[in-house]
């Protein structure tokens, strides 16, 4: 009964935070947006027309209500009230993370429509002027070295002494992990380069806003770089344990703490009422 | 402190470039000893040839504007505010100006003088080499 109501909270909190919370979050600030910044005083705001931002909105919101309402489906075929005792854990433990896989493909969705606005207002960018800044920007400038040394020193050491638990053999599972480990990492070495240096996305964005979304962004993956790091550590210990229980719930925990490291990072840096619009016009 | 390049404007841009670091320097908005944005930072965020940064760090490097320390980056040179009046690309036009009018007065004829110049702009240059 316990094992029953301790899935069911942290699977619903899984749903809830994923696909309606932050999702919600993310819809209003796209409503606040259309209302207070609209196309006729802000047409480089809006490379495209905003009946189609709109038609986007409302998909992303119909496919979280899908998702959050499978999620609650899922949840009670997989665990129905009262036979915590007959489910097979083993079977299960996989299904909080394969479903939060597919809960953030809406917000996959939103960044890929995100980005493809932008790269229609560079095309639509006539302005002959072009302006930056003499100061240097600096990756310590935006996360703290501690930070940044956690999260390497995570990201090293689980494969050591995971390698050292193991007799110092090389199991398949561990050269798995080790490989996504380094693959995650890498992705977001080449991301953190391309957010200090690259050419800007929005190029009305104020200097100010760009700041603000290189911190934002440099902060969020070394949250998440920690956080991988220590699912991994954990979900090895649980295994030589053999707590299969406990694996479930670590899996759901692991997605919510990516959604509210990576969004609720980013809704908390940067809230639209400090956005400067006024480059817009 | 920004600096901005004008598209429109027929001087070309890494010639804009060192005039607005020249400014710069010149209105003290940046001081000896700052530090200056990577080529590719600047290249980026001005969305020019990093080619072209490179030629105008070059030639402010040549005229003992900045200063490049390797890997630390680049820097506002120690004599900068001194060294923002020297203009090479001046000084060379009036030396070449005098050479080309005693040449003609002597009696050589242009293309003479062009033959020659090339030929002297062929001579591999070593540093400090008479």
């Amino acid at each position: 009964m316990l094992d029953n109501l301790l899935f069911y909270t942290v699977f619903i909190s899984q749903i809830f935070i994923i696909s309606i919370y932050y999702p919600r979050q993310l819809a209003n600030r796209m409503s606040y947006v259309s209302k207070n910044f609209p196309p006729a005083d802000y047409p480089k705001l809006y490379p495209e027309s905003l009946n189609k931002i709109m038609i986007k909105r409302k998909v992303f919101i119909i496919c979280n209500i899908v998702i959050a309402l499978s999620g609650l489906v899922l949840m009670f075929s997989v665990m129905p009230f009262g036979a915590a005792e007959t489910v097979n854990y083993n079977k299960i433990d996989m299904i909080p993370l394969v479903y939060g896989m597919i809960q953030f493909i809406p917000v996959m969705f939103l960044e890929l429509t995100s980005f493809k606005l932008l790269k229609l207002m560079r095309a639509a960018d006539n302005k002959t002027n072009r302006s930056a800044s003499l100061t240097p920007r600096h990756l310590f400038d935006f996360v703290s070295p501690m930070l940044l040394f956690t999260a390497v020193i995570l990201a090293i050491s689980f494969p050591i002494v995971e390698w050292t638990l193991n007799d110092f053999t090389l199991t398949n599972h561990l050269i798995s992990q080790g490989i996504a480990l380094l693959l995650v990492n890498v992705l977001f070495i080449c991301l953190g380069t391309w957010h200090l240096y690259g050419k800007k996305q929005d190029p009305y964005q104020s200097p100010t806003d760009r700041i603000k979304q290189i911190y934002m962004a440099l902060s969020s993956m070394l949250y998440v770089s920690i956080l991988v790091s220590v699912f991994f550590g954990l979900t090895s210990i649980v295994n030589r344990l053999e707590w299969v229980e406990l694996e479930v719930l670590i899996n759901s925990l692991y997605f919510q703490l990516v959604a509210i490291l990576g969004l609720g990072t980013m809704l908390r840096t940067i809230k639209v009422q400090d956005i400067d619009f006024s480059v817009y016009k | 402190m920004e600096i901005s390049v004008n598209l429109d404007d027929p001087k070309p841009m890494f010639a804009q470039l060192v005039d607005q670091i020249k400014t710069a320097i010149a209105v003290q908005a940046i001081t000896a000893g700052d530090p200056l944005p990577s080529i590719r930072q600047l290249a980026n965020d001005l969305e020019l040839n990093s080619k072209t940064v490179a030629k105008a760090y070059r030639l402010l490097e040549r005229d003992s504007v900045i200063q490049a320390k390797g890997y630390r980056g680049t820097f506002v040179h120690p004599d900068a505010l001194k060294n923002i009046e020297t203009n090479l690309t001046d000084h060379l036009e009036t030396e070449l100006n005098e050479v080309v009018l005693k040449l003609r007065e002597l009696g050589a004829t242009d293309s003479e003088i062009r033959i020659a110049f090339t030929n002297a702009m062929n001579v591999p240059y070593i540093k400090g080499e008479k």
